[in-house]
């Protein structure tokens, strides 16, 4: 096609060159390049398109709630960990002492009590460890979605398999549609 | 000289000046950095917000998607083998919990445990209630966008949301989507085409710039 000077580029240019200018055949490009009318076109519909992004990105709410972020375990460093470990084994201690003190056992054998007592408390912690790593029971934790991930979208997949396997779709709220 | 703009063919806004830095913490991210993996949520967090919330319309949907893409990259960005792609790959973790988002939300409404009625009119108030106006604004805004949106097609409209609101180049949809470079353009080249027959939105763009 010979591009002279009004023969301006038609739809189907505009819209390939709004996509990527690239794509145009050369005497297109060439036409472009030399005629401000259909550049002018190219960028009001890009400028509409920066609008439209500029005004979404506004008109979206702040996140109030951070991402997630990686923190490492908390260890005998922090004072204030140290502070709840110290009084957690101080507890422990005087329970351990009560109950040794006591104990019918303790007025004959207390050394060896005394060690069961420590070992019984420390499997009460690790126990209580245990529950609060874990507190959730295992069915729950799988209803919760904390399970491991692969076996969620196997169960996802297996009772509501996606439609056409390609991408999510917009969320119409006006329709209630969610996949279409 | 817009001779420039012809020749490459940036995303509308936002260029991508973060992309080193991005690349040098991916590494460190993958080698078991987790204050580099720290440094890439707080680069990335408002991008996948936005991207999640431009799907949902619910700030507090698009808060629980946000954070388990960061959950989720966190656990497998050690099998992340090329970090140049790190931000097609986040991108694709979320596409991901979106529409598993969705198919828990069918789930739980097949089983009728769906609580919500309209979440996006509760949103808009809770969010904006100071300014009655601008709330309004923001509720037509959306509205015509929707509108806009459902006239395309699942692809059509994925690929131009990811590319005009969510600023991401045709190479990292490519990647994100897994499809061809030439698919993804001719599916935009067809969701512009509905764009410019959307006069209703289009003039509602260029009023609300004037105001
Ligand atoms: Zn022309």
């Amino acid at each position: 096609m010979n591009y002279g000077k009004d023969n301006h580029l038609n739809e189907d240019q505009f819209l390939l060159a709004t996509v990527d200018k690239t794509e145009l055949p050369a005497e297109a490009r060439e036409h472009l390049s030399e005629c401000p009318q259909c550049r002018e076109q190219i960028e009001n519909m890009e400028r509409e398109l920066t609008l439209l992004s500029r005004m979404a990105e506004d008109f979206a709410p702040q996140q109030r709630k951070r991402a997630f972020r990686y923190v490492k375990p908390r260890n005998a460093g922090n004072w204030i960990w140290s502070l709840r470990t110290a009084s957690g084994a101080a507890v422990m201690v005087v329970l351990a002492v009560t109950l040794v003190w006591w104990s019918p056992l303790s007025k004959t054998t207390p050394e060896v009590v005394t060690g069961v007592t420590f070992q019984e408390s420390d499997q009460l912690m690790a126990d209580i460890d245990t529950l609060v790593d874990n507190a959730l029971p295992p069915i729950h934790v799988y209803i919760s979605g904390e399970s491991g991930p692969e076996l969620d979208e196997e169960f996802m997949e297996f009772v509501v398999p996606i439609i056409n396997n390609t991408t999510p779709t917009y969320n119409s709220g006006l329709k209630g549609a969610v996949l279409c | 000289m817009p001779q420039k703009n012809h020749e490459d063919n940036p995303p509308p806004t936002r260029s991508a000046t973060l992309s080193r830095q991005t690349v040098i913490l991916t590494e460190e991210a993958v080698a078991g950095s987790e204050t580099a993996f720290n440094s890439l949520v707080d680069l990335f967090q408002e991008d996948i917000f936005r991207m999640a919330y431009y799907r949902t319309l619910s700030r507090m949907d698009a808060e629980d998607i946000t954070q388990n893409v960061f959950i989720k990259a966190f656990k497998n960005i050690s099998r992340l083998q090329s970090p140049e792609r790190f931000k097609s790959w986040l991108f694709s973790i979320a596409l991901n919990q979106v529409r598993d988002f969705y198919r828990k939300k069918r789930l739980l409404t097949m089983l009728g445990l769906s609580g919500k009625g309209d979440d996006h009119e509760q949103d808009y108030e809770e969010e904006n209630a100071p300014d009655p106006l601008d709330n309004l604004m923001k509720q037509d805004f959306w509205k015509h966008v929707e509108l806009f949106l459902d006239k395309l097609s699942r692809m059509e409209r994925e690929i131009f949301t990811l590319r005009f609101m969510n600023h991401l180049g045709i190479r990292e949809i490519s990647n994100i989507l897994k499809k061809n470079e030439s698919t993804v353009k001719t599916h935009l080249y067809r969701a512009l085409g509905k764009f410019r027959k959307e006069s209703t939105m289009r003039q509602f763009l260029t009023e609300e710039k004037t105001l």
